[in-house]
């Protein structure tokens, strides 16, 4: 048979399909959906890891920081500059957001703000009941946050129980005076991302700051995220930043932790395998029926002297294109997807559904894996197809 | 087509043999219309389906074109079924996902006998024939059972095969069309070798032969 032949054949039975093959080719559809959202959101991860190996901007995520003083000017900044490629600007930051309280390793603790009602899960110890209780957490550090490195944390764990004499600033960092506290208990740091903040009672926060005579207004000396830029593309965050830097303005780009992007492709590929078995047992059943459903025009095929292949290939032409049929709606819906949430949901999770693509390969290999599949089942079913006559049609 | 010594017998469900036909030796020949006839459940459709090569006899020798049947393969049994033999079915079998147009030409598409050109053009000659030339692009079930049944002649002449088998062709149809389609088979009948199963005692004014099949056994009337 000619193979133009067996795909006129092939889209003529598309034009007739029964409910069977209609619920068969919406399930193909969802498995082609379910495989191809999975790796586009992979495609967002894989693209931040390959900016990462060739050492550039990774993320495209700006952070602007500094204290709330900065607030206002930052924004005046910002709303001069007009930049095409930032997509959305967070404002992370009011002027009155939260300080801390802190300690670092010679014992020095600087009064930085009262925080009312937040105590963290404490995971030792007691609770505040004592004037000079104090919380801690259980590793502290006095290095910058941003190059916290564990060998520097010191272990207040251990001193459960014990006390800590702390040594109290005022804000240009003179020793007032020096005060034990008992620590009761510490809490996770890591997560709080608080290694170097300690919680006592409010009215000991209250004693000491008037002691210290200091005059603290909210945490205005407290350096912090204040705005988070997404830019669309990596090569335009340099000119970005010089921008900002070049108006004094704290920037930094963080860094993605380049496991993420492997944990997130072996999901994806385990997901797909998930997926291809399903799809098989679903395709099991489908051609265990697809025998009696197409008797009919197998065996009229057979009467009117067809050979055993060439039904084969009738049978296998036909399948292939139902499947190409998902495949290419799947795809389309992908896209059409795409467009809706990066439309409307882009100003809420701009910087990651920007980036979605589409990754035809894997849905390619599922494809493959389905013709394959379709083949092994139809040698498999010769038997079936030899045993299917004209004669028995009345019988059925 | 000669038979020798045909015996079919089937095992019923509940384990019985039923002898559907017993010892058929007949010399079927070119250019004679044949009738077979016979009540419901003598064995009419089990001998022309072995005739038809669709199902093979219990034992006995069948010659088809001096071939001995039994000793072919699958393979040529279905390019004999596509070469010389065409089929008229009583429930004419159609495939309701073509055109009547393209069911005909259904059996050309593994046949090498012709062009496609003059195989189109052959058709198109066929459906003017019959009166068809204004349905050749309507789906079955948009023709009437009249139709249908001619669709699939010219189905089974397509191919110019040298036997046309033709099991109850009017079971399903009225009396003007039965008279057509018994018309047209008497005219193919002049070239070819046309075999007709049927309980309808119309076919002997068109039958050259007439055959009794009764509780398979074959006499000549
Ligand atoms: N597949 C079968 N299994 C068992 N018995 C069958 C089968 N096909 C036909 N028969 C029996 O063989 C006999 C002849 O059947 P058939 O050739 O269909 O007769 P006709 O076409 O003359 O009505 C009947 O008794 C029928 O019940
Ligand atoms: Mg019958």
């Amino acid at each position: 048979m000619k193979t133009k032949e067996l795909f006129l054949l092939g889209f003529k039975s598309l034009k007739f399909l029964s409910l069977r093959k209609k619920i068969f080719l919406v399930i193909q559809i969802v498995i082609m959906l379910l495989i191809l959202i999975p790796f586009g959101f992979y495609s967002v991860f894989s693209n931040a890891a390959e900016t990462i190996i060739n050492n550039q901007y990774e993320f495209r995520e700006i952070s602007l920081y500094g204290t709330s003083n900065d607030y206002e000017k930052y924004k005046s900044v910002l709303n001069e500059y007009e930049n095409n490629h930032i997509v959305y600007i967070d404002e992370l930051a009011t002027p009155n957001i939260r300080a801390y309280t802190s300690v670092d390793s010679r014992n020095n603790f600087i009064l930085k703000r009262k925080i009312e009602g937040f105590v963290p899960e404490v995971t030792n110890g007691n609770e505040l009941n004592n004037k000079y209780d104090i919380i801690c957490p259980e590793m502290a550090t006095d290095v910058n946050f941003e190059e916290l490195n564990y060998n520097d944390l010191i272990n207040l764990e251990e001193k459960i129980g014990k006390t800590i004499n702390l040594n109290f600033l005022n804000s240009d960092d003179e020793l007032v005076f020096s005060q034990e506290f008992n620590i009761v208990g510490t809490y996770n740091a890591d997560f709080y991302y608080s290694y170097d903040t300690c919680y006592i009672l409010n009215n000991t926060f209250d004693e000491i700051l008037s002691k210290i005579n200091s005059d603290l207004k909210e945490d205005s000396d407290t350096v912090k995220d204040l705005f988070i830029l997404y830019v669309d593309n990596n090569e335009n965050v340099e000119e970005i930043t010089n921008y900002l830097e070049n108006n004094d303005i704290m920037v930094s780009v963080p860094k993605l932790d380049d496991k993420i992007v492997n944990y997130i492709l072996l999901l994806s590929i385990f997901i797909m395998i998930i997926l291809v078995i399903t799809s098989i047992i679903i395709l099991i059943n489908y051609f265990k029926n697809y025998y009696k459903e197409e008797y009919y025009n197998i065996a009229l095929y057979k009467a009117l002297g067809f050979k055993e292949k060439d039904i084969i290939k009738i049978i296998f032409i036909e399948n292939i294109l139902l499947i190409f049929v998902a495949l290419i709606v799947s795809i389309v819906l992908f896209i059409f997807l795409k467009i809706i949430v990066t439309l409307y949901l882009h100003q809420f999770v701009a910087f990651r559904i920007v980036e979605i693509r589409l990754s035809i390969i894997p849905l390619f290999i599922y494809y493959l894996v389905i013709i394959l599949l379709n083949y092994v089942f139809l040698k498999i079913d010769i038997n079936e197809i030899s045993s299917m006559s004209i004669k028995r049609i009345g019988e059925l | 087509m000669k038979m020798e010594d045909i015996v079919k017998t089937y095992i019923s469900k509940n384990g019985n043999q039923v002898k559907a036909l017993n010892n058929i030796n007949y010399n079927f020949k070119e250019g004679k219309f044949y009738a077979i006839m016979g009540q419901s459940g003598s064995g009419k459709t089990t001998l022309i389906n072995i005739l038809g090569l669709v199902d093979v006899p219990t034992r006995g020798k069948y010659f088809f074109n001096g071939l001995e049947v039994q000793k072919l393969s699958n393979d040529k049994l279905s390019e004999i079924r596509n070469n010389e033999i065409g089929f008229v079915f009583q429930h004419f079998y159609l495939n309701n996902r073509l055109t009547a147009l393209e069911n005909v030409l259904l059996p050309t598409l593994i046949n090498k006998k012709h062009t496609k050109e003059e195989i189109i053009e052959n058709a198109k000659k066929l459906f003017n024939n019959l009166g068809l030339e204004s349905r050749m692009n309507h789906y079955p079930n948009e023709l009437s059972g009249g139709e249908q049944q001619r669709v699939s002649l010219i189905r089974a002449l397509i191919n110019e095969p040298s036997v046309i088998l033709a099991d109850e062709p009017t079971g399903n149809l009225d009396y003007n069309n039965e008279l057509e389609i018994l018309k047209l088979l008497k005219e193919v009948s002049k070239k070819k070798c046309v075999i007709v199963v049927s309980h309808n005692p119309n076919i002997k004014k068109y039958a050259d032969i007439v055959l009794n099949l009764d509780k398979g056994v074959l006499n000549e009337n």
